[in-house]
């Protein structure tokens, strides 16, 4: 094999059949996207993911390795595997999952690219067996999907059953997050399609939206996944980090109520006062923005 | 390995006058180190220590002979620094 010409994951380039903006302005948290990739971007892809021996991904993956087994007479059953375990689960006919896999030269790419912060943005790889593949449920993440080998057949909602879903939910499961459950109760299923990836074929399914998928020939997929940050988060951390500096920030809540004297210490509207400044000032605001995107320990 | 038995009702094999011995052939024949019953025998848990390759054949000799999928939950060994020493 030759080397690829590409040297980095260029999303603009991959997202060229639709085209970037129109990623954003009609796909982006709202409907699913099928995308081929060119022959030199899958190269680069499946270069900078090594082989894809299930000992080594085992040993790489940062929040661990799982086997996932059901068949005609095992109830779905889920193993943590290690390197020593790996292949062997793998020949008993498992689908493994290989979770936050670091690839810095796609995630990293990826996250730049959407304007995310880095450490949300994750690799894992999925090896399927022929037979296999993943009952309907939708994810909480960002996803997306390219075929490295072999093919996968997947059912996806058009749009999102649970737009932004704060919760990942497997259709039919009684197991429903609180955060999840009132979103849950009016959803509907949107209309599905289905879709066959193979090699080279780049898959975006929004977070909340339905899929299921078979793999009639082993197949192997990387899940490149934006574990979403709100903006909520941004202010929320921004604002601690920012705050907890000062020492009238620090103070403690007196005066709300209580005796007409202790009310001279509420110092609640000069504050709110210094809070509307801040956020009025865009050098702050940025400041805020990047503190949170690239964390000093980041 | 968790086995959720129906009710004999809709399960004619706990009906099986020789149930239980037929159980304890199973279990030895499997391996299990240990077998814990809750719930009049419905519920079983049985403790084994078994490789992957293992996992379709015990628990389809399970299916044949109680008509039910098990389902594995796997025990994670603690690592060795969470002992009892060197605090």
């Amino acid at each position: 094999m030759t080397a690829p010409m590409v040297d980095s994951l260029d999303m603009r380039r991959l997202l060229s059949p639709i085209g970037a903006e129109r990623f954003f302005a009609e796909h982006w948290q709202a409907r699913m996207a099928l995308l081929p990739l060119a022959e030199d971007d899958l190269a680069f892809i499946r270069e900078t993911v090594g082989p894809l021996d299930p000992a080594r991904l085992a040993g790489a993956a940062r929040e661990g390795a799982q086997a996932w087994m059901a068949n005609a007479f095992v109830a779905h059953s889920v193993f943590p595997i290690n390197p020593q375990n790996a292949a062997q689960f793998r020949d008993a006919g498992a689908t493994l999952y290989f979770v936050n896999v670091p690839l810095p030269a796609l995630t990293d790419s990826l996250a730049d690219f959407l304007g995310a912060p880095r450490r949300k943005v994750l690799a894992s790889l999925f090896f399927t067996p022929a037979g296999g593949g993943a009952v309907p449920h939708f994810d909480k993440n960002e996803n997306f999907t390219i075929q490295l080998t072999g093919a996968k057949r997947w059912q996806v909602g058009e749009t999102p059953m649970v737009p932004e879903t704060p919760d990942s939910y497997t259709l039919g499961s009684t197991m429903i997050t609180p955060a999840l459950a009132p979103l849950l109760a009016g959803a509907q299923r949107p209309p599905e399609r289905a879709v066959d990836l193979k090699p080279g074929t780049l898959l975006y399914v929004p977070r909340g939206t339905v899929h299921h998928t078979g793999a009639g020939e082993p197949s192997w997929s990387l899940n490149l996944s934006y574990c979403p940050a709100t903006w909520l988060e941004l202010l929320h951390a921004g604002l601690q980090e920012r705050l907890a500096a000062s020492p009238r920030w620090r103070g403690i809540i007196t005066g709300v109520g209580g005796d007409p004297a202790a009310r001279d210490a509420n110092r609640l509207p000069e504050l709110l006062a210094e809070l509307r400044a801040a956020l009025d000032d865009p050098k702050e605001v940025e400041a805020l923005t990047r503190a949170f995107l690239d964390p000093p320990d980041a | 390995m968790r086995i959720a038995i129906p009710a004999d009702a809709a399960n004619p094999f706990l009906a099986a006058p020789d149930f239980e011995v037929q159980w304890r052939a199973l279990l030895k024949r499997i391996g299990a180190l240990a077998s814990y019953p809750r719930e009049q025998g419905r519920l079983q848990h049985v403790l084994l220590d078994i490789d992957a390759g293992q996992i379709t054949p015990i628990a389809e000799a399970v299916f044949r002979f109680v008509g039910v999928k098990p389902e594995f939950l796997p025990e994670i060994a603690p690592p060795p620094y969470y002992g009892l020493r060197n605090y």
